[in-house]
């Protein structure tokens, strides 16, 4: 047994008392504990709280409490009583350590933190020394793979360090470092890892060191939090906890949060965010009762922060909360205060987006105002100053302020967008014509840092190629809406290179081709449009017409042709990944396993929760997806993590939704499947196989289409 | 040191009620209301009054808890145990209760049920002064003392009744006994 030479923490003598400290930790300090005269103080002080909470008595209630309370519902007395949290949570877990890891932490005499998956790469298990560390400390990172990357010679675990002040969600977002991890004996990799002082939040992913198998815990990745010398995590670090997870994971989200408001009170941020938690996952009535406690909480906030000087993002939570709160007086006080204290804050720079509706002279001025000093001619602003732009509709204000910006940009996308708004107008095309193709030139050249951490090389190239072919499209579509067909063929045949179904390219090059007149060029192009069940049949109905000439065979023919190359394409990149198992809530309260749902029928799953910003706008595609199956034998199926509720079936009611919604409770399936919290439509086959994935509910669609077609070609 | 955790439990059944009572309940029902409350009125009084330390308080706690119990039974999820689900909508109550009375008090009130000998003539702390202290606490920090000190409840079952994680509940606890110590330190 080894001693303990220095005091255990204020937190381990705790846990000695509470019996929740691992075993070689416990030995080491009752051993130090029995010869500190000081320790053994403290603990006899743990014990006697115990001692003296067992010496209370057991009352009952007075006998007329429940003749009163049977009374009082009798003539109609109701109450409303707080909800009680669901539990347990399943998706961050403290777990004992491995073996190896809990001896090597009671002979450091540190704890540890355990995170592992649950799922895909067959549990594996990332543990983190000392659990719970502090800016500039160095960690020490177990990792024990599970069967996709057993065996390998070393490893590599890619980290985005995110600093207090970081906004995410961006994948990209934070400074990229990597540490490789050297096999040992006992099968666990190990790596140290020098925290940056200004470090709050890590989120973090392992993979081979050709990179071609990943382990990103499942879509959710792994991730460390900065603590303060208590043990408790950094309000920063709750702060980037709670916004990466948000998109994540709710219950994990939540948890931050509430970690945030009872560890600082004080701080107007996470009530702030936590009303933004509330408002979309409450019911009504407890919101009812939750708002009432914001306002007091908001009460206090604003007379304590009144004559202090509290920081930037503290003077602009301040601004999010009094607007949450409808509170337009104290809205107003606080965005004046934003204004002047920090006129280029995120949120200052929002609102004037978000007012040229109402004033459009007076938000360009607050932009030029800004431009017009050097030191605030930075990326953020001018990102800013062009949205606003944009939002007038003056092309020439949109065009200069692109010009301001293309020097800035360091994100190929927004790079994208500055060009094309420059290729859209005469005097700037060439400019814009000349940016695009620099950026063709160079997106293959980008450096593997930049790649998003649950993106393999291989589909990081995969999304590089479709970001490619589809920015051809767009430089196509403006060189041809600016009246140079054949500039924009010819761009558009470089996109076809590319060898990806896109429909939009068919469309742009049929109206090139039949604007210089080529119809035979362009019939190729007619009959991938009438082979794509998700191009509008009115428009294939049109277009017939343009190629009357044509005899019902040629049709059939074009058409098989275009079915056959269609099914190559889509299916190129199919994915064959088995379906997890899970138990989903009927709204009567039934349970149904997914298999008894899906019943071998290919269908699409609908993981669509519509709290998530951006969802009700998708209804649309959802009944349109609903018309395009029907009659044939693929289903959709919604899952969201929403319990059933009158708001829920009001909602559905009034959107026109003819279709039953399943609860995934505590988002288990979703976030097994890696869906992080975005609406996201998986593709499964009648053997229960997810096919793919995808942002577009159209290519759903058009994926199940594809697998018709593909199987009636076997058969 | 022994672990007193488990023989300190609350008594509240851990068997659920019959389904059939807990469906009346959720219908309204008064002799399903008042057969509910016979079994677990004395922890869910129990619960309050630690909480509150405030007899009014808890009597309040406990009326609104029943009173409202059948609208609340839609929330309740019949493949969890009643019990603890009933603890927890307790506890939040009593918190609820504590915020908005704690202001009012100029004074503390150790308004608590009289208090037995002590045994241990060495001890640092008497349930007097426990009292005293605890009503010095915020209600968050004074809850998680109540319950893992009085009602014998692991750091996970007090993550799982305030709806935080285990880490949290943790050192939740470890201030407010860091605060504890303080005030009792002050107080000898």
């Amino acid at each position: 047994m080894i001693a303990m030479k220095r005091h255990p923490s204020w937190r381990d003598l705790n846990r000695l008392a509470d019996h929740e400290l691992e075993a070689g930790a416990r030995r080491a300090a009752l051993e130090h504990v029995a010869s500190c005269p000081r320790c053994s103080g403290t603990v006899s002080l743990l014990n006697d709280l115990r001692e003296a909470g067992r010496d209370m008595r057991h009352p009952s209630p007075p006998k007329d409490l429940l003749e009163d309370i049977l009374r009082n519902r009798s003539q109609g007395l109701r109450t409303i009583l707080p909800a009680v949290p669901p539990s347990p949570r399943p998706a961050r877990r403290f777990l004992p350590a491995v073996a190896a890891a809990a001896v090597m932490a009671s002979l450091a005499g540190l704890a540890t933190l355990t995170l592992t998956s649950e799922a895909g790469a067959g549990a594996s298990e990332l543990t983190v020394q000392p659990a719970n560390p502090m800016p500039g400390e160095e960690i020490r990172l177990l990792y024990r793979p599970g069967a996709l990357l057993a065996g390998e010679t070393a490893l590599r675990l890619r980290l985005r360090l995110r600093r207090p002040e970081t906004e995410p969600p961006r994948a990209t977002l934070g400074t990229y470092d990597e540490v490789i991890l050297s096999p040992r004996a006992d099968g666990l990799y190990v790596g140290s890892f020098q925290l940056p002082p200004d470090f709050a939040y890590a989120a973090m992913a392992v993979e081979n060191l050709s990179g071609d198998r990943l382990d990103d815990r499942d879509g959710r990745l792994w991730d460390v939090r900065a603590h303060a010398d208590d043990g408790a995590p950094l309000a920063g670090a709750l702060r980037q906890n709670f916004l990466v997870l948000q998109n994540r994971s709710w219950p994990d989200a939540r948890d931050a949060v509430h970690e945030m408001t009872f560890l600082y009170p004080d701080s107007a941020e996470g009530w702030s965010m936590q009303l933004a938690y509330d408002e979309t996952t409450r019911p009504p009535a407890e919101m009812a009762v939750s708002l009432a406690g914001h306002r007091e909480h908001f009460r206090r906030l604003d007379r304590q922060l009144e004559d202090a000087e509290p920081s930037a993002d503290e003077i602009a939570a301040m601004v999010r909360y009094a607007q949450a709160l409808g509170d337009a007086e104290a809205f107003d006080r606080w965005l004046d205060r934003l204004e002047s204290r920090a006129p280029t804050h995120r949120l200052a720079l929002s609102y004037r987006v978000a007012g040229v509706g109402s004033d459009q002279v007076d938000a360009e001025q607050y932009f030029e105002t800004l431009w017009s000093v050097e030191e605030h001619r930075t990326l953020t602003v001018c990102r800013a100053g062009y949205s606003a732009a944009e939002a007038t509709g003056d092309a020439s204000l949109a065009q200069e302020w692109a010009l301001r910006c293309l020097p800035l940009s360091d994100d190929h996308r927004f790079t994208r967008d500055l060009a094309l708004t420059l290729v859209a107008y005469e005097e700037t095309r060439e400019r814009g014509i000349r940016e695009i193709r620099t950026l063709l030139d160079h997106v293959n050249e980008r450096p593997d840092e930049e790649r998003p951490l649950h993106e393999t090389p291989e589909e990081a190239l995969r999304e590089s190629r479709s970001f490619q072919a589809a920015l051809r499209v767009r430089l196509g579509e403006q060189l041809l809406d600016s009246g140079a067909p054949v500039s924009a063929i010819l761009e558009l045949d470089a996109a076809e290179h590319f060898e990806l179904w896109l429909p939009d390219l068919y469309r742009v090059r049929l109206e090139a081709l039949l604007s210089i007149g080529d119809e035979d060029a362009a019939r190729s192009d007619f009959h991938r449009l009438d082979a794509d069940l998700t191009y509008p049949r009115e428009s294939v109905d049109s277009l017939r017409r343009l190629f009357a000439s044509l005899t019902r065979d040629e049709l059939l023919d074009g058409r098989r042709q275009a079915e056959s190359e269609m099914i190559q394409r889509v299916l190129a990149d199919d994915m064959l990944r088995g379906l997890p198992p899970a138990n989903l809530r009927t709204s009567t309260g039934q349970l149904r396993t997914l298999e008894s749902l899906l019943s071998g029928r290919p269908t699409i799953l609908l993981l669509w929760d519509r709290r998530v910003f951006g969802s009700p706008d998708e209804v649309a595609n959802v009944i349109r997806a609903g018309d395009l199956l029907a009659g044939g034998p693929g289903q959709l199926l919604w899952i969201t993590s929403e319990p059933d509720s009158e708001s829920l079936q009001s909602f559905v009611r009034k959107s026109g939704l003819d279709l039953p919604a399943y609860h995934d409770r505590g988002s288990a399936l979703a976030t097994t499947l890696g869906e992080w919290g975005v609406r996201d439509y998986f593709v499964i086959d009648g053997t229960g196989r997810i096919r793919t994935r995808t942002h577009s509910l159209m290519e759903a669609v058009r994926h199940l289409e594809v697998l018709r077609l593909g199987s009636r070609d076997t058969a | 040191m022994h672990d007193r955790v488990d023989d300190r439990r609350m008594s509240v059944s851990e068997n659920n009620p019959n389904p059939t009572l807990l469906s009346r309940l959720g219908r309204g029902d008064a002799d399903a209301l008042r057969e509910v409350y016979e079994r677990y009125a004395d922890d869910v009084y129990r619960i309050a009054l630690r909480l509150t330390a405030s007899s009014a308080d808890a009597y309040d706690v406990t009326h609104d808890v029943f009173v409202g119990l059948p609208e609340a039974m839609q929330r309740y999820d019949p493949d969890r145990p009643f019990g603890p689900w009933l603890r927890g909508v307790t506890v939040r109550t009593s918190q609820m209760r504590l915020r908005s009375v704690r202001r009012r008090r100029e004074v503390a009130v150790p308004n608590v049920p009289a208090m037995a000998v002590r045994s241990r003539q060495d001890a640092v702390v008497d349930r007097l002064t426990l009292e005293k202290a605890l009503d010095e606490l915020s209600p968050d920090l004074r809850s998680v003392v109540v319950l893992r000190e009085l009602e014998g409840l692991s750091y996970q079952e007090i993550a799982d009744l305030l709806g935080i994680t285990k880490s949290a509940a943790a050192v939740r606890l470890h201030r407010a006994r860091r605060r504890l110590r303080e005030i009792l330190r002050g107080n000898r």
